[in-house]
C-alpha cells in the first residue's frame, strides 16, 4: 500500500509543479506526457505473493473437496482466511498478505487432519463392532464346544462300558505258561474293579447295588488270590465283567453331578495345583487324579520326603473338599502301610482318605524286567473325581 | 460522540484480548503437545515447528511496535498448533484402530479354529454314536 500512496502523492505534487510553469518550457510537455504513464504504474497491484498462490493450489487440491464434505466449519475457516489474504493483497500489504496466506495453509491442513480423524474414528468403531460381534461368536463357539464334548466324552465312556461287558467267548483250556498270565491278567483286572467300586462308594454310600457290586468284587478277588496255578481256567472274562461293571457305577454316580455342573474346571485345577507342587507325577485316571509317591517308606516308618508330600497333598485335599482320598499302596505290605499313610493324611487334615493295598497286583512293568521293583513299589494318591 | 468511542474502545479491548487470545492458546496448545506420545511427536514436527517459528517472529514484531503484523503471526501460531493437536489425535486413533484391527484377525484366526474344532468334535461324537448303535445291533455273544 505504501509505495503506491508515495507514488500517488507524488503523482499529485507534478501537476502543481507543471501548472506553476505554463510559460511553456520544453522539459513541461514532456512531463505532462509523462504523468498518466506514473498515474498506471502507480496504481498497478504489487506481485502476487508466492505463499497466496500456494494457499490457492492448496483449496483446489483432492483433500479440499472432501475437506469442503467432512468437515465443512474447519474447511469454510480455511477459506474465510484465504479471502483475507487475498484483501489484504489487494489492500497493498504484502506482509499480512503473506501471514494470512500461510495461516490458510495451517487451516486447510487442520482441516485434512479432521478429515483423517473422524475417518479413523468411523473406521475405529466398525472395528470395535466387529471385535465386539466376533467375541461374543467366538465365546458361543466355545460354549457350543463344551457341550459337545462333553456328549462325546459321555457317549465315548458308554461306548467303553458297553464294550466291556459284550459277553465274550469263553476262553479255552490253555497251556501253563498262557494260564499263569490269564491269572495275573485276572488278579489286575479284579484290583481295577476294587479301585472303581471303592471310588463309586466313596462317592455315594448308599447307591442302589453298589453294595452287591462290591461284596461280589471282593469274593472274586478272594477266590483268585486261593487259586493256584495250573488249577481250573483263571476267571478272566467274570473279571473283565466285574471292572466294566464298577466302572459303569463309577459313571452313573457321577453323572448327576456332572449334568449339574457339566464344564467345571475342579478337576483341571486340581491337577495345576499338583503339577504346581512337582515331584508327584500328575495325571488323570478312571478313578480320578491320581499323584504317585516313589521311595516312601524306610523301614516301617514314611521318610521325611514323604511326609512333606503327604502334608501338600492334605492341604490340597483340604481346598477340594468334592475328591475324596483314596491311598493305594502297591508293595508287599500293602493293607497296613496303606491305612498307615490314609490316618497321616487325616492327621494333616484331608477330611476324608480310603486305604487300599493292592500288592503288586497292577505292576507298571512286566516282573523280571530291570529296575521293575523300583518301578513297581509305589503309592498312588487318588483325589477322586465325583464328575465324569 | 460518547457512545462511538465506547464502541472503539470496546471492539479495540475484544480484538486485544482475542489476540492475546490467540498467543496463549497456541502456547497451552504447544506446551500440551509435549507430553504427546513419540509416534503423535514425530509426525507433528513441521506444525509444531512452524507454530513456533511464528510465535518467535511475533515476539520480534511486538517488540518492534508492529502490533497488527504481531497479532496475524500470533493467529497463525494459533493455526500450526491447532492442526497439530488434530494431527496427534488423528495420529492416536490410527494407532488404536491398527490395534484393534490385529485383535479382528486374532480373533477371527480363533474363530476357524474355534469351527474347525467342534468339527472334529461333532465327528468324534457321531462316530461313538455310530459304534454305539453298531454294538447294540451286534448279535448278542459277539464283539463289535
Amino acid at each position: 500500500m505504501r509505495p503506491r500512496q508515495v507514488s500517488a502523492v507524488n503523482g499529485a505534487r507534478r501537476p502543481a509543479r507543471v501548472g506553476a510553469a505554463t510559460g511553456g518550457r520544453p522539459y513541461q510537455r514532456a512531463a505532462w506526457l509523462l504523468a498518466p504513464a506514473a498515474f498506471v504504474l502507480a496504481c498497478a497491484s504489487a506481485p502476487r505473493p508466492q505463499v497466496l498462490s500456494q494457499a490457492d493450489q492448496v483449496a483446489e487440491s483432492p483433500q479440499a473437496a472432501a475437506a469442503r464434505a467432512e468437515a465443512p466449519q474447519a474447511f469454510e475457516h480455511a477459506e474465510s482466511l484465504r479471502r483475507r489474504a487475498e484483501a489484504a493483497h489487494e489492500a497493498g500489504d504484502p506482509a499480512a498478505a503473506a501471514i494470512l496466506s500461510e495461516r490458510a495453509i495451517a487451516a486447510y491442513s487442520h482441516a485434512f487432519v479432521l478429515v483423517r480423524l473422524r475417518r479413523a474414528e468411523e473406521r475405529l468403531a466398525a472395528a470395535r463392532a466387529e471385535l465386539k460381534t466376533r467375541e461374543t461368536a467366538l465365546a458361543k463357539l466355545d460354549e457350543e464346544h463344551v457341550a459337545l464334548e462333553r456328549d462325546a466324552e459321555a457317549l465315548e465312556l458308554k461306548l467303553k462300558v458297553a464294550r466291556d461287558r459284550v459277553p465274550r467267548a469263553p476262553l479255552g483250556p490253555a497251556d501253563p505258561r498262557r494260564e499263569e498270565a490269564r491269572l495275573i491278567s485276572a488278579r489286575a483286572l479284579v484290583a481295577e474293579a476294587r479301585l472303581l467300586c471303592v471310588s463309586a462308594w466313596m462317592l455315594d454310600a448308599e447307591r442302589p447295588g453298589l453294595k452287591d457290586q462290591v461284596a461280589s468284587v471282593e469274593t472274586l478277588g478272594q477266590s483268585l488270590e486261593a487259586k493256584t496255578q495250573g488249577a481250573a481256567a483263571a476267571p478272566v472274562d467274570a473279571a473283565l465283567t466285574a471292572r466294566a461293571a464298577c466302572l459303569s457305577q463309577l459313571t452313573q454316580v457321577r453323572r448327576a453331578a456332572t449334568t449339574g455342573d457339566p464344564s467345571s474346571p475342579a478337576a483341571d485345577r486340581l491337577l495345576e495345583a499338583l503339577s504346581a507342587r512337582g515331584g508327584l507325577e500328575p495325571r488323570r485316571e478312571d478313578t480320578g487324579v491320581t499323584a504317585t509317591l516313589r521311595a516312601v517308606f524306610q523301614g516301617d516308618k514314611p521318610t521325611p520326603a514323604a511326609l512333606e508330600a503327604l502334608e501338600a497333598l492334605a492341604k490340597i485335599a483340604k481346598a477340594n473338599p468334592r475328591f475324596p482320598l483314596l491311598v493305594v499302596v502297591h508293595d508287599a505290605r500293602a493293607d497296613e502301610r496303606a491305612k498307615d499313610l490314609a490316618r497321616r493324611l487325616e492327621a494333616f487334615g484331608a477330611p476324608r482318605v480310603e486305604a487300599r493295598g493292592v500288592g503288586d497286583r497292577l505292576p507298571l512293568v512286566p516282573k523280571g524286567t530291570p529296575g521293575a521293583a523300583s518301578k513297581n513299589v509305589r503309592v498312588e494318591v487318588i483325589f477322586v473325581s465325583p464328575l465324569n | 460522540m460518547r457512545w462511538a468511542a465506547w464502541v472503539l474502545l470496546g471492539s479495540g479491548v475484544a480484538l486485544a484480548a482475542r489476540d492475546v487470545g490467540e498467543r496463549a492458546q497456541a502456547e497451552q496448545l504447544l506446551e500440551a503437545l509435549k507430553s504427546a506420545p513419540p509416534a503423535a511427536k514425530s509426525a507433528t514436527t513441521e506444525p509444531v515447528a512452524k507454530s513456533r517459528a511464528a510465535l518467535a517472529k511475533a515476539t520480534d514484531q511486538r517488540q518492534a511496535g508492529d502490533t497488527a503484523h504481531a497479532e496475524l503471526n500470533e493467529g497463525l501460531a494459533y493455526e500450526w498448533a491447532a492442526a497439530a493437536t488434530a494431527l496427534t489425535r488423528a495420529t492416536e486413533r490410527e494407532a488404536e484402530l491398527a490395534k484393534v484391527e490385529r485383535d479382528v484377525s486374532e480373533l477371527s484366526t480363533q474363530e476357524a479354529r474355534a469351527r474347525a474344532l467342534l468339527e472334529e468334535t461333532t465327528s468324534r461324537r457321531d462316530r461313538a454314536v455310530g459304534q454305539l448303535k453298531q454294538l447294540d445291533a451286534a448279535p448278542s455273544g459277539a464283539a463289535p
